[in-house]
């Protein structure tokens, strides 16, 4: 039984805008998921709709297994943690986490516990005494997770918890995250906009566009065998390369031919289903996928443009005929290259993406 | 991260707070329509009485509609009510209060919008002692310094006439009208005036071309504060007019409270809705204007 | 905001290169003159036997001696108390109204537009309405006496004890809806994901308003004490319309008993006593707010 159940989940504003189309995703216990996506895509409102924040028009939505969809928040054994921390700012940090537990008419010395082991958790025991307005947006962001772990909620909603702390602080906060569910075990659902975020904190991660869902799968599935060119492209960066061909058979061979005339062999490619002759297809290439060239692979002879030197990386914009093409290769297997000067790679064909450009979907 | 505008809206209101609570909202609304009754009750009642005659007053139904409804009152209270030694009705005070109001308005505009934009655009040795110092006039009661400024008036011959009462309303408003011009002023970019100065502005320049063509807003709300507050006073008037330069609310007052003869309500009623007129229409047609220029006037403290 | 310096050298003349001090000129003459010069002349005068005239003599605290003799004087002191305590009411009941209209509820506006109406009116007219309400014999008394309460007494704009209660209620008519606006714009300032965290966490409405609306509005509600505080030392013309100080003297309020010792008695001596006094009223009503104004300061550093 899962934790929690979107079921066929319809969302629509003000009658015309159709934010959330008929999703649905099962969440089980103790998973960390994410869900992912550009800005308008829906997944705040998702986390809203599950929080019951906001109503839904159709669809059920289910909390350890009993019907939540007409509840309350407060009725959903839920907390949340908001981007902007929403801390009461006339209360300190004891004061706000203790908030809610009073709220539910527990003892002092039980909310006194309670506060205390949570503050110890989150390394925040000296601030309980401090107002939010004193905090710095770290310890802010601290009191506020404090504040929703305090009520021991099977669910722990995140909206972008991360957003408003610099880079450096985000990385910290990122591992400290993935160490607290890792310690607590409850379940996280948390939205955010940056894949490396996704990428390093989840379980599982639920790419939306568009108020619909276009891939669910692990971190690792959705980088290795993403389900079509939105979530490819979304993933990964820099992100991935798209070479627009047409699939030609010849026997038990497969082969890719762009524009140009340059052919891929995809023969060793794990098709679901097998091309049709002459059919549109989108090759994906990762940056990492290029190297120098190998005995025994196809050489590709690409123009180099320009050269960006990120130390344990080279960036390498170059051209593979008519298409823009991003490498990512070691600084070895380029020393010697010049700007627009002939630069002959190979690729790695046992990791790439194949697209039927209709439909976007992978082959 | 992006949201539609109808979206974030809709998640601001704390209807958040109890969407599936129809009692509350329910309850709420027959409250506030309860007090909203008790607001409008005195409108109401100064309508109706201006409008009945003096035997159906005298029948004591405060609440009931006119059963002959008639302007009569308001013909008298215009025309011919006795307003000081002169029978002359409110007419001469709607006139008087305009001619105060005019010069008051330009006055205390032109001066306070002046000094705030040099104190906000420019530097000024005394600068931010200034504002202290008008902060301190703002809070200064007119009754301090009433009989002072009644000396230096008489001093200058302005004294007892409309023009003087001008003169005082301007020296009234100068502190708060000078701290609300300041604060405005403040918000425009100072590259625009850095612009301006590059391109050959100079001090007044700088202002006409490029500081009030931006303040539209504000002018709009200082002059529905201070036409509002004109418009009502009474002390000043009072103090500082001639009997025949009085304004229409001390030509009110004056009609209603005369001792002598019988006690005609219904003019008194209407001599008030009449009062009342010009600003309730200020009011109901600027809305939202007119909130700005009562907090912009409260908040300065 | 970085102000700009005016670097305008050789090639222009006094008045351009002091433009912005001259600007600020006129205010500043006028808030010496007539303001601190004012109030300077009024503390002097006090110390002083003069009546109709200015008599330079020095005699103390005589004035204040007689000031505090006078009955009327401490009445009014009392009344003042009696009202500044009283227009809480005023803040309180737009708070209310602020709460019930928070949200998108039916007709916000409109209800918005009904308490806000009164403050548009002259308090001459506020004043003259009320008394006609609380007429006996064909006022509300009347009205409510029809319906059968046969001994209900409303009367009490001529009850000494209870003329107060009646000034109150049409001051509270009146700028109730102002404090609604002000209330309004403080509860807005409130964070909706606080609302939405507050949701989640199961706590009631009434709760956040207790423990952390009204908590968060302190600022807010401070500015209103001192705005309450300052109409009440202000009020006048309300008192001339209503009541005239009556019945005996028992609705007269500071500013009405200066005005009457200026104008009608004409004794300088003792309105500039009274005016000092008030004065000093006032200060201490600035206190709290300039230290909450370092305070706020200091913590920000």
């Amino acid at each position: 039984m899962s934790q929690v159940s979107v079921k066929h989940v319809d969302k629509v504003y003000q009658g015309r805008n159709h934010v959330l189309k008929d999703l649905s995703l099962e969440i089980d216990s103790g998973e960390f998921l994410v869900l992912l996506g550009p800005s308008g895509c829906g997944k705040t409102t998702l986390l809203n709709c599950i929080a019951g924040l906001l109503d839904i028009e159709g669809g059920r939505i289910e909390i350890g297994g009993k019907d939540v969809t007409n509840r309350d928040p407060s009725e959903r054994d839920l907390a949340m943690v908001f981007q902007s921390y929403a801390l009461y700012p006339t209360k300190t940090v004891y004061g706000n986490m203790a908030f809610c537990l009073r709220m539910k008419r527990k003892s002092r010395s039980y909310i006194d516990t309670k506060v205390r082991e949570t503050a110890e958790l989150l390394q925040i025991s000296e601030l309980l005494h401090r107002k939010p307005v004193t905090l710095s947006g770290g310890q802010r962001q601290r009191a506020a997770i404090g504040r929703a772990l305090v009520r021991d909620a099977a669910v722990c909603l995140f909206d972008e918890p991360l957003s408003n702390l610099d880079a450096k602080l985000r990385t910290e906060m990122r591992v400290e995250l993935k160490k607290l569910h890792k310690k607590i075990r409850s379940t996280f659902i948390y939205v955010t906009h940056d894949q490396v975020e996704a990428m390093t904190l989840a379980t599982r991660i639920a790419v939306m566009n568009e108020g619909m869902f276009s891939q669910i799968s692990t971190p690792d599935d959705l980088y290795a065998r993403p389900a079509n060119t939105f979530v490819a492209n979304f993933i990964g960066s820099p992100s991935m390369n798209f070479v627009p061909g047409r699939a030609a058979l010849h026997d038990s061979r497969v082969l890719i031919t762009t524009e140009d005339g340059i052919d891929f062999d995809v023969s060793e490619y794990p098709f679901a289903a097998r091309p049709s002759e002459g059919q549109k297809v989108v090759l994906g290439l990762r940056p990492e996928l290029f190297h120098r060239p190998s005995p025994g692979s196809a050489v590709y002879r690409m123009k180099l443009n320009i050269v960006e030197p990120l130390g344990s990386t080279v960036l390498c914009y170059c051209q593979l005929g008519k298409t823009d093409i991003v490498a990512s290769l070691n600084p070895t297997d380029i020393s010697g290259a010049e700007s627009d000067e002939e630069l002959p790679l190979s690729i790695d064909l046992s990791k790439i993406s194949l697209f039927d450009e209709a439909s976007s979907l992978r082959l | 991260m992006r949201i539609a505008p109808e979206i974030r809206s809709h998640m601001a209101s704390p209807n958040w707070i109890a969407p599936k609570n129809p009692l509350q909202k329910v309850v709420a609304f027959l409250v506030l329509t309860v007090f909203a009754v008790l607001f409008a009750m005195p409108l109401y009642v100064m309508i109706v009485t201006s409008l009945k005659s003096m035997d159906e007053i005298r029948m004591g139904r405060i609440f009931a509609l006119p059963l002959k409804p008639t302007l009569q009152a308001w013909d008298y209270a215009w025309n011919t009510a006795a307003s000081g030694f002169l029978n002359k009705g409110l007419k001469s005070g709607f006139w008087n209060s305009i001619r105060i109001l005019i010069p008051s308005l330009t006055m205390s505009v032109v001066i306070s919008s002046i000094c705030g934009y040099a104190l906000a655009c420019w530097t000024v040795k005394v600068g931010n002692f200034l504002l202290s110092c008008l902060l301190i006039c703002a809070f200064i009661p007119f009754q301090v310094i009433m009989y002072p400024l009644i000396k230096m008036t008489s001093f200058v011959k302005l004294y007892n006439t409309s023009f003087g009462v001008s003169v005082v309303h301007t020296i009234l408003a100068i502190p708060i009208l000078t701290m609300i011009f300041k604060n405005f002023f403040s918000s425009i970019p100072t590259d625009l005036i850095k612009a301006s100065r590059v391109d050959g502005g100079r001090f007044l320049g700088t202002f006409v071309h490029v500081v009030l063509p931006l303040s539209g807003n504000i002018m709009i709300v200082i002059a529905i504060m201070q036409i509002t507050g004109i418009w009502n006073d009474f002390l000043v008037g009072l103090t500082f007019a001639n009997v025949s330069a009085y304004p229409m609310t001390v030509n009110l007052n004056n009609i209603t409270q005369t001792q002598t003869g019988v006690r005609v309500y219904n003019v008194y009623m209407a001599a008030a809705m009449l009062t009342a007129i010009p600003p309730l229409v200020i009011y109901f047609i600027s809305g939202k204007l007119f909130i700005r220029g009562i907090t912009a006037g409260a908040l300065k403290g | 905001m970085p102000a700009l310096d005016s670097p305008l050298r050789k090639r222009n003349g006094f008045v351009h290169r002091h433009a912005a001090s001259l600007a600020v000129l006129p205010v500043l003459v006028i808030a010496f003159i007539f303001y601190f010069g004012s109030a300077i002349w009024s503390m002097v005068m006090s110390l002083t036997p003069s009546k109709v005239f200015p008599d330079m003599t020095f005699v103390g605290l005589r004035q204040y001696l007689r000031l505090f003799n006078d009955n009327l004087w401490i009445l009014s002191l009392r009344n003042l108390l009696i009202f500044a305590v009283g227009s809480i009411c005023s803040l309180v009941l737009g708070f209310i109204l602020a709460v019930l209209l928070d949200g998108k509820n039916v007709g916000e506006r409109i209800f918005r537009t009904i308490y806000l109406y009164p403050m548009a009116v002259s308090l001459i007219i506020t004043g003259l309405v009320w008394k006609w309400l609380f007429n006996p014999t064909m006022g509300l008394q009347q009205f409510f006496r029809d319906l059968g309460l046969a001994n209900f007494n409303f009367n009490w704009v001529g009850d000494k004890h209870k003329v107060m209660y009646a000034v109150l209620m049409a001051a509270v008519w009146q700028s109730a809806g102002f404090y609604m606006v002000l209330s309004s714009a403080g509860i807005k300032g409130i964070d909706s994901e606080i609302w939405q965290a507050s949701r989640i966490d199961g706590i009631s409405k009434l709760r956040m308003y207790i423990e952390v609306v009204i908590p968060m509005m302190k600022f807010t509600f401070l500015t209103c004490f001192v705005l309450i505080s300052i109409g009440a030392v202000k009020a006048y013309d309300i008192i001339v319309a209503m009541t005239n100080g009556g019945p005996g003297g028992y609705s007269v309020m500071p500013s009405y008993y200066i005005v009457t010792m200026y104008v009608t008695r004409q004794n300088i001596a003792m309105g500039a006593s009274g005016s000092t006094i008030v004065l000093l009223l006032v200060v201490a009503c600035m206190i709290p707010i300039a230290v909450v104004n370092l305070v706020l300061k200091r913590k920000r550093k």
